[in-house]
């Protein structure tokens, strides 16, 4: 019930769409950007124990997706900019 | 900046290949490298080098069995004194073995001794009882439970004697009995676990003969540690020079596998440091007494050439990252001095803060002080620290406060626009340097016009996107005339693009604009850190305010999250900064895989 309130709550008011709008930006995103960044990282790290030099490029690998969540951070952030 | 380097080769009679080769493991200067004129055979290691190898392995070893550190500063040329020392120390090493495990082998059997005559005692039975006996067997050991043996026995026959000794979880027992009913009884034995003591083994002994042989071979373990020892001590600084002047004499014996050979010749290649090249030439000619040609060769596009970075020793720091991603090629721009300049501007625009700034500062040169093994990298730190003191003044943040109103406002109670625009603006300047410096690098690998098309054509893109912006801003060119000048000019990038890059080039035209919309975490990391800062500041003041016991806490609070609020700073800040570096500008200009400089006689 205290759920459904919630919802119901936010959806009557225009300003709680737009958090609420701004939070599922930034939990998608860096749900996204966990997920890949969970996969390349074990990747590198079984790369690097059989080769230490990978160290840098294991790196450079592993921080790619995290663009994904910058992303969503840009646009939760103009969407909130919608509130003023 | 890349040393420049010189292709050198040398020719001369072999006679003098061994003082030539002392004098180039000395000066450290000549990169070797194994491919030469085509047809020619590879040259033969010297005659020593196989005894030379055998000594290094004995000596090695001996310094590891003496647990001796092998490093030394110091050698000299080995002799057959020193090879003769060498043998010598082995052999002792060995016989000491031997008296090792002799005296462990008598120490073990000794004790062994002494627990059976110490079971035999607890059994009340003298050694000397057990000898052969006509009509009586014996038996000594252990069962799992002598009460049901006994019983067993009985049935068999009443002439028997057994003493049982409890013992943990076994019986120790002593059965003597009649030999008419051995056999049975032994079958009830192994019904029982028994497990023989061999206690005739110790028929003829007496407790104090097992104690003194137990004394004698601790003390015979004793004297052998104690020479071991000494032999230590005696070898502790010869040994270490014997295995470095072995190591450096070993090298010089293997070197001429890496050179070629005739009959009479020997020809060496390899690269020398350009400004290097007339001293290096000078001091060789002198070691072969003027017998050496000297060929100077034109580097092509073929040459692995080795790189050696050289640049001040501030921006040397740098070079750290460059070791830890992959080292320029040789015609290859050194990007050392964009780290130098950027890393740090990107790190304290993103962490700072006045205060944080100047705590890290002093934390990394107190580091620095602690572990000068690591001195580059807190180099690197102390710069960025000194980057967010100067963004710190700029946001008018001292540990989270907002101590006057900001030159670019940090704080998300306030409008953060300008903040957004000065993170792309970061990305856009940053980029196009990168640009830059990947047209130069192409002109020097491919020439100009590879460099125009597949560098110049993300310029003339970004000059459309900038004339599409300027239309729809509605400031030039407004309505649809600028909007098909914009995409004329797009599509020229593109075309140029596929020309200089292939279809790749084309792929990529929208990563530039995710590159540098990638730039936007200078803002968002900054304000996820002066987010916790303010809660840390709003939550203790609070504290504060109430009085009492909770101004402790609060203290408390402040000091804690602000350690952690640090500690997370750098770490997102360092990782950031150096991912914007080695993703975004990297791929624009920068390839690597270029080979470390290691010459000759270099450790």
């Amino acid at each position: 019930m205290a759920v459904a309130e919630t919802v119901a709550n936010l959806a009557s008011n225009s300003t709680g769409m737009i958090a609420f709008s701004a939070a599922l930006a930034i939990a998608g995103s860096a749900i996204a950007a966990a997920w890949a960044e969970k996969a390349i990282g074990s990747a590198a790290i079984g790369a690097m124990a059989e080769k230490e030099e990978l160290f840098g490029k294991g790196l450079i690998l592993t921080v790619i997706p995290e663009t994904i969540v910058i992303f969503g951070f840009a646009i939760a952030f103009f969407i909130l900019g919608l509130a003023k | 900046m890349l040393k420049e380097m010189s292709k050198l080769r040398i020719i001369g009679p072999k006679s003098v290949l061994a003082p030539v080769l002392d004098r180039l493991y000395d000066m450290k200067i000549l990169h070797v490298v194994e491919k030469g004129v085509q047809g020619l055979e590879q040259g033969k290691p010297f005659a020593s080098a196989d005894q030379l190898s055998a000594a290094l392995v004995k000596a090695r070893a001996a310094a590891a069995q003496l647990g001796i550190p092998e490093a030394s500063a110091l050698s000299k040329k080995p002799n057959h004194r020193m090879l003769a020392e060498i043998d010598a120390l082995a052999e002792k090493l060995q016989i000491l073995d031997r008296r090792t495990k002799a005296a462990d082998e008598q120490a073990a059997s000794a004790s062994r001794q002494l627990e059976k005559l110490d079971a035999l005692h607890r059994l009340k039975i003298e050694p000397r009882q057990l000898r052969p006996y006509s009509s009586l067997e014996w038996f000594i050991g252990t069962v799992s439970n002598s009460a049901l043996l006994k019983e067993q026995l009985e049935k068999i026959t009443s002439r028997f004697l057994l003493h049982a000794e409890k013992d943990g979880r076994k019986d120790t027992i002593a059965l003597f009995a009649d030999r008419a009913h051995a056999m049975e009884i032994k079958a009830l034995l192994v019904k029982q676990d028994f497990a023989s003591l061999d206690a005739g083994e110790v028929a003829e002994l007496t407790l104090p003969d097992a104690k003194k042989a137990l004394t004698q071979a601790h003390a015979a373990k004793k004297s052998v540690a104690e020479e071991r020892e000494s032999l230590k001590k005696s070898y502790a600084f010869s040994l270490p020079v014997a295995i470095q002047s072995l190591h450096e004499e070993l090298a010089k014996a293997e070197a001429p596998l890496r050179f070629q050979e005739t009959e009479q010749l020997f020809l060496i290649h390899g690269f020398v440091p350009k400004a290097e090249l007339p001293s290096a030439m000078e001091a060789l000619k002198k070691a072969s007494k003027d017998r050496l040609h000297f060929e100077v060769l034109d580097i092509d596009h073929h040459d692995i050439v080795p790189v050696q970075l050289q640049n001040p020793k501030a921006v040397k720091s740098f070079e750290f990252f460059l070791n830890l991603y992959t080292l320029p090629k040789y015609r290859e721009i050194d990007p050392t001095w964009f780290l130098f300049i950027t890393f740090p501007i990107l790190y304290g625009f993103m962490l700072g803060d006045m205060g944080y700034g100047a705590v890290t500062l002093l934390l990394f040169f107190l580091l620095k002080k602690k572990m000068p093994q690591f001195s580059g990298f807190f180099n690197i730190l102390m710069f960025s620290s000194i980057a967010t003191m100067f963004f710190g003044a700029i946001f008018g943040e001292y540990f989270g406060f907002e101590l006057y109103h900001p030159l670019v406002n940090r704080n998300p109670e306030h409008d953060l626009n300008p903040l957004v625009i000065a993170a792309v603006f970061a990305g856009i300047v940053h980029i196009n340097a990168g640009l830059v410096t990947g047209f130069i690098n192409e002109m020097r690998s491919h020439g100009i016009k590879t460099a125009i098309f597949a560098k110049g054509g993300w310029f003339v893109l970004e000059a459309g996107v900038v004339v599409l912006g300027l239309s729809m801003a509605g400031i030039a060119l407004p309505g649809a005339a600028g909007k098909l000048a914009a995409m004329a000019i797009i599509l020229v990038a593109a075309v140029m693009l596929y020309k200089g890059e292939g279809i790749i080039g084309v792929v990529e035209i929208p990563a530039l604009f995710s590159n540098i919309l990638s730039y936007l975490r200078l803002m968002a990391i900054g304000l996820s850190s002066v987010g916790l800062a303010l809660v840390i500041n709003d939550l203790s003041s609070q504290l504060f305010a109430s009085g009492g016991a909770m101004i402790a806490v609060a203290i408390l609070i402040l000091a804690v999250g602000h350690v952690l609020n640090i500690a997370i700073g750098i770490m997102g800040s360092f990782l950031h900064a150096l991912r914007l570096h080695y993703v975004e500008l990297f791929s624009k200009f920068y390839k690597g895989g270029g080979i470390t400089f290691n010459p000759f006689g270099a450790k």
